[in-house]
């Protein structure tokens, strides 16, 4: 029965990512082939859920489908998206939906909290990682830290070479005067 | 999986001790410096304190990695190290830094903004260049999948951005873009490839790898090795790609072609190095024990790259492309001795012995590959800054107005004819350094040869070695066609330095104003000219020493691996 569901998971997600990155690359509107990398983004998260990750799928939606993407889009409306500004009328329906959705969520998050379920029960349920003697989830923040602070320090360093490169590259081959 | 060992923040302080990364840290943080002061000088100081800083930048990696030779140390915990500063890496290291090194000194007519091409940007040019050289150091001493792609990532982005450096030039947006398309494909498939192995494996760490794969060839019965053997395929057509070997390499000539002249000397020595240090490490290295598999796919990668990159280069009129095409050819030889050490890891028990001395072989050649080409390049940009000279002169005598567009068309190798006669010294090195890439006996090129043909016959490769003879002596007649042209009478009219199509007026102004600008940079491009070609010439002597030293550089490698065998 766990197997059933884990592989229907599995095999939803993986429809979810591989469903919208072909849009992305496919759709001819830019601020829609955002949105599908959004949706590809969440199934992601999905996927590191289902491998006992609950940290990186959190860091997957904030980051990623929130940050990153947020951004993704100002600088696709700042290149001057040619559709006309929405107006305050042709939101309609939106608003309304809007808000209903919001306080949903913000149920369902004072739900969560006054609810607390009970601390260790997540760890018992994964693949545990022994730290200095102390059991850990798999996937879990000190777990996660753990290996890329000691055994991938290296690799966690370097990337910031990489990024500074890409920096100054969109710079060099993008500003207009230099 | 190593079972996680709770270590103390004394012991994490102690094991990764930064002196080991000495010379990547001095080239980053001179990096930084060079960028620094690109962004707080005025330009005519940059244009001589730029590449100054630069060179002292190579000048202490360098020494740095010189320090560590033969202390074998890691970067990490003793066991489960990412990163390992064993004279395998630091060989590589030297190679990069001459790439590095003579490409600074031919870079500085690119950077003139008479050129026409990129103003105040100098700082950011040899600070990305030292940066992909701080890549190239990752992919040479990673002992990981995960370093080893990001040391790829980190080289790759900062070329394809260097690629791209001329940005007025059509042809260098094309490369760059080019590169950019095809390399982000590339590495696709290199990430895809990581992530299968580490599936089948359970760990990207090339110890691991190669223990489990000799044992398994996947962590559990369950994996079908079918996976594993995918992800390995994936892997070598990522690298391959990075290393333009037959048919990965169709990028090659129009990027070479379209970038700046020092960078495309810059991408085809140090790049392709990095390809190879990957290679070794990864082939002959981790999956030494599958080499039944991959063995003779590579042996067909390795046939195809030599004829294609060889027969394709005698039609090329552009010496630059002639240039790619021949570094295509080059990888093919290189391959030959990666297979050559895979043979000798193959047999049982294995042959460390001969293992050691193809690697090093490889690793001479790349030495010497990267001596010679280097060469071939400043005397290319030597060339061009002469011709550019004429133009801008030739373009002042007749409208007044300084801008230099004839640029765009690269030099073609019947502009060479009678070179001899005008500038009998470039002439009598660009000979040596075509010679050499021929492998012709006084030459740095000819040892390189010798070393990997004769260790890819120890092995028993005959049928490999005859391709690699037969393609020399084809490469032999593109090789001297320059040489020939440059030893020829003038004919009359092409009397008028390189460009012809100047005809008398280009010819009369190019005297004085001529002579005026090319001095203080082509003092530095005559400085590398002349230091890789007695390098190319006193390698001949050097390679006795040279050799064993790369040697010894191979033998940690061989022997880490051959013991986890």
């Amino acid at each position: 029965m766990a197997g059933i569901s884990v592989t229907l998971i599995c095999g939803g997600a993986a429809f979810v990512i591989m469903d919208p990155s072909l849009m992305v690359v496919v759709i001819c509107h830019p601020v829609h082939s955002a949105l599908y990398l959004v949706l590809a983004f969440l199934g992601v998260a999905v996927l590191f859920l289902q491998l006992q990750a609950p940290f990186l799928a959190a860091v997957q939606v904030i980051v990623y489908a929130g940050a990153i993407m947020v951004l993704f889009l100002f600088v696709i409306m700042l290149l001057g998206e040619d559709k006309p500004l929405p107006g305050e009328s042709r939101l309609g329906l939106q608003l309304p939906l809007a808000v209903v959705f919001s306080l949903v969520l913000a149920a369902q998050i004072g739900y969560l909290l006054i609810r607390q379920p009970s601390r260790g029960a997540s760890v018992a349920a994964g693949p545990v990682t022994v730290i200095g003697g102390e059991e850990v989830a798999f996937g879990s923040v000190k777990a996660l830290g753990n290996t890329l602070f000691t055994q991938y320090l290296f690799v966690f360093e370097a990337t910031s070479v990489v990024l500074l490169i890409a920096m100054i590259g969109v710079v060099v081959l993008a500003k207009k005067r230099l | 999986m190593t079972p996680q060992q709770p270590l103390t923040l004394e012991q994490l302080t102690q094991a990764h001790n930064l002196a080991v990364l000495a010379p990547e840290l001095s080239l980053t943080l001179f990096a930084l410096a060079v960028l620094l002061a690109g962004a707080f000088f005025p330009d005519a100081a940059q244009r001589r304190l730029l590449p100054l800083l630069a060179l002292c930048g190579v000048a202490v990696a360098a020494a740095g990695t010189a320090a560590l030779w033969n202390k074998n140390q890691v970067f990490g915990p003793p066991d489960s190290a990412v990163y390992v500063a064993d004279n395998f890496a630091l060989f590589f290291k030297w190679i990069f830094l001459i790439g590095l090194g003579v490409a600074i000194l031919i870079s500085g007519r690119f950077l003139d903004p008479r050129s026409g091409d990129s103003h105040t940007v100098i700082g950011e040019y040899y600070g990305l260049m030292m940066l992909s050289t701080v890549g190239m150091m990752f992919v040479s001493g990673g002992r990981d999948l995960l370093v080893m792609f990001l040391g790829i990532e980190t080289l790759s982005i900062a070329l394809y951005v260097l690629a791209g450096f001329a940005r007025r030039r059509l042809m260098s947006n094309e490369a760059a873009l080019k590169y950019f398309l095809l390399g982000a494909f590339a590495s696709g498939f290199l990430l895809y490839g990581i992530a299968l192995v580490y599936y089948a494996v359970g760990s990207t760490a090339f110890p691991q790898i190669a223990e489990v794969v000799a044992g398994g060839p996947t962590r559990s019965p369950q994996i079908s090795p079918t996976i594993l053997y995918l992800g390995l395929a994936l892997l070598v057509i990522g690298l391959s790609f990075k290393a333009a070997l037959v048919p990965f390499h169709q990028w090659t000539p129009d990027v070479y072609e379209g970038a700046p002249t020092p960078v495309t000397a810059f991408m085809a020595v140090g790049a392709k190095a990095a390809a190879f240090a990957a290679l070794l490490r990864v082939l002959p290295g981790a999956f030494g024990a599958v080499s039944a598999l991959w063995h003779p796919i590579l042996l067909a990668i390795a046939v195809l790259t030599m004829s294609v990159g060889n027969i394709v280069a005698i039609t090329q009129d552009s010496l630059k492309r002639m240039l790619a095409y021949s570094s295509v050819a080059h990888a093919g030889y290189l391959l030959m001795g990666v297979l050559a050490a895979a043979s000798a890891n193959r047999q049982i028990p294995p042959q460390s012995d001969a293992a050691q001395n193809a690697t090093a072989g490889v690793m001479f050649y790349l030495v010497a590959y990267a001596l010679m080409n280097m060469g071939a390049f400043a005397i290319l940009v030597y060339l061009e800054n002469a011709r550019a000279n004429n133009a801008v002169a030739s373009e002042i005598a007749r409208t007044g107005s300084d801008s230099a567009d004839s640029e765009d068309a690269n030099i073609r190798v019947d502009e060479l004819n009678g070179l001899a006669w005008r500038e009998p010294l470039a002439a009598a090195a660009m000979t040596v350094f075509l010679l050499s890439l021929a492998g012709i006996p006084p030459t740095a090129g000819f040892f390189g040869k010798l070393y990997i043909f004769r260790e890819a016959m120890g092995q028993g490769l005959l049928g490999l070695v005859l391709v690699g003879v037969l393609n020399t002596v084809i490469s032999v007649y593109y090789y001297l066609r320059p040489v020939v042209a440059m030893y020829s009478q003038p004919s009359g009219a092409a009397d008028a330095p390189l460009v012809s199509s100047e005809g008398a007026l280009g010819a009369a102004g190019t005297g004085a104003a001529g002579a005026l600008r090319a001095t203080s940079f082509s003092l530095s491009v005559t400085l590398a000219i002349v230091l890789c070609a007695v390098a190319v010439i006193a390698m001949v002597v050097l390679q006795a020493v040279v050799f064993p030293w790369a040697h010894e550089a191979s033998a940690i490698q061989a022997s880490s691996q051959v013991t986890r065998l």
